[in-house]
């Protein structure tokens, strides 16, 4: 099932330049598309186009067979949400409890079901003996999983995530990504549209989505992607380690499968 | 950049914590009021002071504020001080009659020095009743109490909830803020930016070195935070529930009740020029006024205590 539908987005932020020129993909129910591309090519402006920050061309994205306007501008933010890239700013509320009952206050949640919802969704991402605490005394990792939970909270269909890793230490990026897999595994039926430059990540995902400049220059599942690498230099993206030296290998002969583990590619070619 | 301790929040569940915050601000403001209000005779002044005092100080032990954070938040005072001794020695108040001691040529005048004492008790009492305040109550519940105040503003399109939303904002950024800057000024000392010596002009200019980049960045957070609360569903126009309920229990019926009452006792004893020694009103009052104090600190024995167990 299609939850959004984006046809022919054109996005300019001075009427001059086109930062998003003709994109065109759709979101399908459990999916997980990553965006990859290089600064500047529009993907943070493709996300704030989706939750109705920026405004779209007219007739340019549906969303849950609605068109996206200011009508229906609120159904829709109720079941989209989006983790952006800084942790301390989205972090709203003084403590922990208090950022994630933000998003119910919002949702006009009932006082006396809140403190439940609050536990549930901090709990799931391992926040639950963090509730009382202010933001300065969270490190970034957990910081950025309370937005995970005050989305999840409020229960939406599609998450976007705006290199919400990015600004991590790599204990903090390890965090946030079992978060994720764990929050999919529990519900299949999310949707999960993640903006990165780690292509670790990106090819871990059922769909990548190349953007340059503006315009889509691949959209496959990862596997056919990486048959490309040629999508890679144009759009300034940097292959992972792995994929470089697969290649380079391959170049120089020694013909090793992708799939193959860390350990099974050093078994194989000391060979 | 942690040494803010001035007004910070202390956790404890003391019954000060767990009064609700407007009751906490009224209590607070009728609380300045009685410690300002003036006295026919010095007497008068210096019991009532003395009074307020021990009550003050009690309420600070109950609220678990260190001494230590008490000294602190009176250091600011010490200039003040010395300030208004200096001016009130040398332009005594109009009715200075009896000469204490002499410097040289000048009279040091009783009067001088009471008035001196009575300007930095109130100052004292104010700074550490404000203390009282925001190390028992939550910033956040705080601004509620606040917001409840201006309620009735709203009336006349004062945008209340807008007002108590951005100083909670405000608030919450504050720590955040103070590591920005304290990063920036570590980032720029690096680059040969010397903030502590120099020329004022040089110093100047390390300043704006500061300043800049900190507004920049200030700007910038203030840009995504609205994003990301826009995209959270939040509409100042609209409703919205609450997850932080002000509850106004027994407990904050009786401390109004006092306080109040306290309040009035001492407009009424400013008002009647009552004479310490004519007057039998004053023991009566002062009776009262004990009572009241031991019964907080009473209650907030009986409460630590059972905290305790
Ligand atoms: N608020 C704005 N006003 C004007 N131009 C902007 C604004 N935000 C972004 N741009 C421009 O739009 C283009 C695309 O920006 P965008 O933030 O979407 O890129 P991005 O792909 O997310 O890059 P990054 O990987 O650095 O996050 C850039 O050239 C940027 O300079
Ligand atoms: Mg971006």
């Amino acid at each position: 099932m299609k939850l959004i539908e984006v046809n022919n987005l054109v996005f300019s932020y001075d009427k001059k330049i086109n930062v998003v020129d003709g994109v065109s993909f759709s979101v399908e129910s459990g999916k997980y598309i990553s965006i990859i591309g290089h600064n500047g090519s529009g993907k943070s402006t493709i996300a704030k186009l989706l939750i109705g920050l920026l405004e779209a061309n007219k007739d340019s994205i549906k969303a849950f067979d609605m068109e996206l306007n200011a009508k229906n501008l609120r159904a829709i933010r109720q079941r989209v949400g989006i983790v952006f890239q800084n942790p301390d700013n989205q972090f709203v509320g003084s403590t922990v409890r208090d950022d994630i009952a933000f998003g119910l206050e919002n949702r006009q949640i009932p006082h006396d079901q809140m403190d439940d919802i609050i536990n549930k969704f901090a709990a799931k991402v391992n926040m639950l003996d963090f509730l009382d605490k202010e933001p300065e005394n969270l490190s970034g990792g957990q910081k950025q999983r309370v937005a995970i939970a005050g989305i999840l909270a409020m229960n939406p269909d599609v998450i976007i995530f705006d290199e919400a890793t990015s600004m991590l230490d790599p204990k903090g990026k390890r965090e946030v990504r079992e978060s994720i897999e764990l929050m999919r595994k529990e519900n299949p039926n999310l949707s999960i549209i993640s903006i990165t430059h780690d292509l670790e990540e990106a090819f871990s995902s059922d769909e990548v989505i190349v953007l340059q400049k503006g315009k889509i220059v691949a959209d496959d599942n990862p596997e056919n992607i990486l048959e490309k690498p040629g999508i890679f230099v144009e759009s300034g993206v940097d292959l992972p380690f792995k994929n470089k030296f697969l290649n380079l290998l391959s170049q120089a002969g020694i013909e090793i499968k992708n799939d193959e583990s860390l350990e099974r590619i050093v078994e194989e070619l000391c060979r | 950049m942690t040494n803010v301790s001035l007004g910070r929040y202390v956790p404890y569940n003391s019954f000060i914590h767990r009064m609700d915050a407007r009751n906490k601000i009224f209590c607070l403001i009728a609380l300045m009021v009685a410690v300002f209000i003036s006295y026919p005779t010095y007497e008068i002044t210096f019991i009532v002071g003395g009074a307020f005092a021990v009550f003050v100080f009690a309420l600070l032990m109950i609220s678990h504020v260190s001494v230590k954070d008490i000294f602190k938040s009176l250091r600011v005072l010490w200039f003040f001080i010395i300030v208004l001794l200096i001016i009130n020695i040398f332009i005594p108040p109009r009715d200075a009659s009896n000469v204490a001691f002499a410097m040289g040529s000048v009279n040091v005048y009783w009067e001088a020095i009471f008035q001196s004492l009575k300007i930095i008790l109130r100052l004292v009492l104010m700074i550490e009743l404000t203390m009282i305040l925001t190390a028992t109550t939550k910033p956040l519940d705080l601004t509620y109490g606040l917001e409840w105040y201006l309620t009735p503003l709203k009336l006349i399109k004062f945008p209340a909830h807008e007002v108590a939303m951005t100083i909670s904002i405000a608030l919450r950024f504050i720590p955040t803020l103070l590591d920005e800057t304290d990063r920036i000024m570590k980032a720029q000392s690096s680059r040969g930016v010397d903030f502590k010596h120099g020329k004022i002009s040089s110093r100047l200019k390390a300043i704006v070195s500061l300043i800049i980049p900190l507004f920049i960045s200030a700007f910038q957070r203030s840009e995504e935070l609205a994003d990301s609360m826009e995209a959270r569903g939040y509409d100042p126009k609209a409703k919205r529930t609450r997850y932080h309920i002000l509850r106004f229990s027994l407990n904050d019926l009786f401390t109004f009740l006092l306080v109040g009452a306290i309040m009035s006792g001492t407009i009424i004893l400013s008002h009647y020029e009552f004479n310490l020694q004519t007057q039998s009103f004053i023991p009566w009052y002062c009776l009262i006024l004990i009572c009241i104090f031991i019964y907080v600190i009473i209650v907030g024995i009986i409460d630590a205590t059972r905290r305790k167990a």
